[in-house]
């Protein structure tokens, strides 16, 4: 009996033993051998990472095939699944869109093309914005999508907790039914790249009115849009599944109907190295990430022979950290300019882990944009550690300092970071090089993310933030006005007033920073649809930014979808009108999507 | 005089659950920043009608006093409030999650005290010897290696390299049945187990060698019984008080245990909901879930006091 115990143990020992000896390792390669290893394997459609990896879309030129069954991974649970109420990213987004038609898409480019809406013009003033809509579409219900279903989103719209907003940024007043597939939008303003908001799912992603009257809490449940597949079965927290529309209106090039797949889950595995596992082990076929850890890690398992195959994105998100010039001394630009100076952005992006995978930043556009600029990129403060001590220097020497510190004093910042590991690491490393100065306290806190966000944002009834240095991301791949008309409009409604904008205030302009200047180029450049005009005035924006409230950039948003070989569609996918669309944002697009085995 | 105890020890249950009612509403409430921040994306902010409408809305405009009695006297009829985020009834949203995670600390508890008896006993039985050490140097690092580290190896093992099983999702038994349950169930399960099973191993190891020395023990080695039926009839029951015991305290604390292994396994549980709810900043389901997971802590310790009054007149006497 005593030997059949040890023996069992003993066996146990070595099958553990020699599991682990068998196994190679998964995270342990060095990083620089896999990133080489795998720099033809990659895709990227997106922007090109320093010219080390294929960034060319790839045309679909298999036939695709019917049926089969597709397991996506997902950072989270969706917050919820009603476009107009609940807040949306990326794992909600995966969602949203398998289920509901946008009325336009964004392609990686940057540029505007149709889905529901076959094309659009605009007034001469960009006051009134005429969309015609694809005919004979139905929602999964059988109802018909028509210009009236449009005009009956918009007042669910007009008061949604998450589409309230976007209206009032786009200063949509009314959606006017011009006839069955022709509706128009009226704006209160000049907006030039009005369509840009309509990519957005909180005003672009069309769902049933009726349905969601019917039950407005419960339609996250049982969501009804016009998309490729239709809700089977919501199981919060463990898998969605969604099932192949059969009444779907989009057909490939040879007129087959769409979608391929029979079904989609959407499983939420918020643990990445988790996630990541279960696309190696065969219990997922697909995974979303914005991590840079993960990407790095999909990238060794690939070298070490996972055939999967990464579809890579970084678009113009770029990440670093703000100065709120209500605190001094960060309302001097000498300090601002000084410690944006003393920021090693290469050391900082490897502290993120993103080294051959994010590209450092410069502004809030990347190279592969159009609306990059290298006059920006010269301008930016780049590392350098003597000129950053020299300008904190004649800021702690001045007797007029606005910290009320006296004379030879070291300032004191707060750096701030959500607590992520790399993060803190990064912040680590600026905080190292901002006290190796001798002229800086820097004192580092963490919040949670949402705690984050919220310091920066104040609250009622003044919105004025209280942080220091504070990690953040900005921009994204849609029109720059989406996100700069919004972030540099007045922050006080008393500077609004000293200014004449009686009433235009924004509680999301987190630098407390406002340039009538930079202001009437932006109005301009919602009034013109010329894209050197616009070009032009963006260009100066940046260089204001660079001039006067210089963040400390690391490197823009590496994404990725990391996907079985034999999955075909996801990157390659058209629109209507049959140019390519290409993976973006870590948000599959699977209308298109079948097996190829 | 039981009935006097008895009500002594309700009186003090209830204060605990006011007390923790209190803490966890405090604590939440204690977060900086605005909970609407939460419920809006950055670019819905500048309507700043809307945010006031909706704040209006959710009553966050009352005093913190007046929303934690509205919240305590909803709670006291079973209505722990709304997501703020998802619009989901907070007792919906455990309805649903709550068998995951009772299953899995079910089958963490059954597991450890599967393995952590016959473990138990036989070390009792060898003690002193090369296997008894062995063993306890195999608890002493069970112990020491902590659920979610355990949970990372198993997935490492029996998924990615064996597998066998797979890393994430939960088959429900009302979907897909038992086996295909299983399959999911276990290596969470087995994660939690580990420290549950070293706990108990070594406790009726404990008892059972006091156990073993007893007269009416050697009086049946003498009648000249085979060990294992001496083991298993005459030495296991005594010893295996204090181990049940601890059982049932274990359990309470797996109920809120499982959240890291939970989120590791992406299991629907009630852990991956209160960490979904602390990442959204989703006030009334961390609120609502803390309040269930330390309720039921407190109810199973209570629940180990009454049966200590039943079972034992000394501490009634106290």
């Amino acid at each position: 009996m005593k030997k059949s115990w040890l023996k069992l143990i003993a066996s146990l020992f070595a099958f553990a033993l020699i599991a682990a000896a068998c196994g190679g390792s998964d995270s342990g390669s060095d990083s620089d051998t896999a990133s080489s290893t795998d720099k033809e394997e990659v895709i990227e459609s997106g922007t090109e990472a320093e010219g080390d990896v294929d960034t060319e879309v790839e045309e679909v030129v298999e036939k695709g095939n019917y049926g089969g069954d597709f397991i996506v991974g997902l950072e989270a649970e969706a917050t919820g699944l009603r476009p107009w109420e609940d807040a949306c990213s990326s794992p909600c987004l995966t969602m949203v869109v398998a289920i509901h038609d946008l009325l336009v898409q964004i392609r990686t480019d940057g540029t505007i093309g149709p889905w529901l809406a076959t094309s659009w013009e605009a007034n001469d003033t960009f006051t009134e914005w005429t969309f015609q809509l694809e005919e004979g579409v139905t929602f999964h219900n059988g109802s018909a999508f028509t210009a009236q279903t449009l005009v009956d989103m918009f007042e669910l719209q007009k008061v949604g907790a998450s589409a309230a907003g976007i209206v009032t940024a786009a200063g949509l007043k009314e959606v006017v039914a011009v006839d069955d597939y022709t509706v128009m939008y009226v704006l209160g303003q000049a907006h030039s790249a009005f369509p840009s908001f309509l990519v957005q799912t909180p005003l672009g992603a069309v769902f049933d009115p009726d349905a969601a009257n019917a039950d407005f809490d419960g339609y996250s449940m049982n969501p009804i849009g016009t998309g490729p597949f239709m809700m089977d079965k919501r199981d919060l927290d463990n898998e969605t599944i969604v099932v192949r529309n059969p009444n779907y209106w989009m057909s490939d090039a040879d007129g087959n109907q769409l979608p391929y797949l029979d079904s989609v889950t959407f499983r939420p595995i918020p643990d990445e190295g988790t996630r990541l596992d279960s696309l190696l082990s065969g219990t997922t076929n697909a995974m979303q990430t914005l991590r840079q850890g993960t990407i790095r890690d999909a990238r060794s398992s690939k070298a070490d022979g996972a055939d999967i195959i990464l579809l890579e994105f970084q678009g113009n998100n770029v990440g670093g950290g703000m100065y709120n010039l209500n605190n001094p001394p960060l309302d001097d630009v000498r300090v601002r300019k000084g410690l944006t100076h003393m920021n090693n952005q290469e050391a900082v992006i490897e502290a993120l882990g993103g080294t051959g995978i994010s590209l450092p930043g410069s502004q809030w556009f990347s190279p592969d944009s159009p609306w990059y600029s290298e006059k920006v990129a010269a301008a930016w403060p780049q590392f350098d550690l003597a000129a950053g001590k020299a300008l904190i220097e004649e800021y702690v020497n001045d007797p007029e300092r606005s910290d009320g510190r006296a004379v030879g004093e070291n300032i004191e910042v707060e750096l701030s970071c959500p607590p992520d590991p790399t993060l803190i690491a990064a912040m680590q490393v600026v905080e190292q090089l901002w006290s190796s100065s001798g002229l800086i306290d820097v004192n580092m806190t963490n919040y949670d993310q949402q705690t984050h966000i919220g310091y920066a944002l104040g609250a009622a009834p003044d919105w004025q933030g209280s942080h220091g240095a504070h990690c953040w991301r900005w921009s994204s791949d849609n029109d720059p006005s989406t996100e700069l008309n919004r972030q540099m409009a007045p922050h006080t409604l008393d500077v609004a007033a000293a200014y004449g904008l009686d009433g235009i205030f924004t509680p999301t302009n987190f630098f407390n920073w406002f340039d009538i200047e930079v202001f009437g180029w932006l109005v301009a450049a919602i009034g013109t649809a010329n894209f050197e005009e616009r070009y032009a005035l963006y260009e100066m924006v940046m260089m204001r930014i660079a001039r006067d409230i210089p963040m400390w950039y690391s490197g823009h948003t590496a994404t990725m979808l990391a996907i079985e070989s034999d999955i075909e569609g996801i990157n390659g996918w058209v629109l209507p009108d049959g140019t390519f669309g290409g993976q973006g944002w870590a948000v599959p697009q699977l209308n298109q999507a079948f097996w190829s085995n | 005089m039981l009935g006097k105890v008895i009500a002594l020890r309700m009186v003090r249950l209830i204060a605990t659950l006011f007390a923790v009612s209190l803490i966890t509403f405090l604590m939440v409430e204690q977060l900086p920043g605005d909970p609407i921040l939460a419920i809006l994306p950055p670019e819905a902010l500048d309507d700043l009608e809307n945010i006031e409408r909706i704040r209006k809305e959710l009553r966050l405009d009352d005093s913190v006093v007046t929303r934690y009695f509205r919240w305590v006297g909803d709670a006291l009829q079973g209505d722990l409030g709304k997501s703020y985020i998802t619009d989901q009834p907070v007792s919906d949203a455990i309805k649903d999650r709550i068998p995951v995670t009772l299953e899995l600390a079910f089958l963490a508890t059954f597991l450890a005290a599967l393995l952590a008896v016959p473990i138990g006993a036989f070390c009792a039985y060898r003690e002193g010897s090369r296997v008894d050490r062995i063993m306890s140097g195999i608890t002493t690092t069970a112990l020491s290696i902590p659920g979610f580290v355990a949970g990372i190896f198993f997935i490492w093992l029996f998924t990615l390299k064996f597998n066998w099983l797979p890393s994430t999702g939960w088959n429900r038994i009302s979907d897909k049945g038992l086996i295909a349950n299983l399959k999911t169930a276990i290596l969470p399960a087995a994660s939690l187990a580990l420290a549950p099973l070293a706990i108990n191993a070594r406790l009726i190891r404990a008892d059972m060698i006091g156990t073993l020395k007893e007269d009416y023990v050697l009086s049946a080695r003498a009648k000249g019984l085979r060990d294992r039926y001496i083991l298993m009839r005459h030495a296991l029951r005594p010893s295996s008080l204090t181990a049940v015991t601890v059982f049932a305290l274990q359990f309470g604390g797996l109920i809120g245990g499982t959240v890291v292994i939970e989120t590791i396994f992406a299991l629907p549980g009630l852990g991956t909901r209160l960490i979904s709810g602390i990442y959204q900043r989703d006030v009334m389901m961390i609120q609502g879930i803390t309040l269930f997971i330390a309720s039921v802590y407190v109810i199973v310790n209570a629940a180990a006091d009454f049966l200590y009054l039943a079972l034992d007149p000394r501490i009634r006497r106290r």
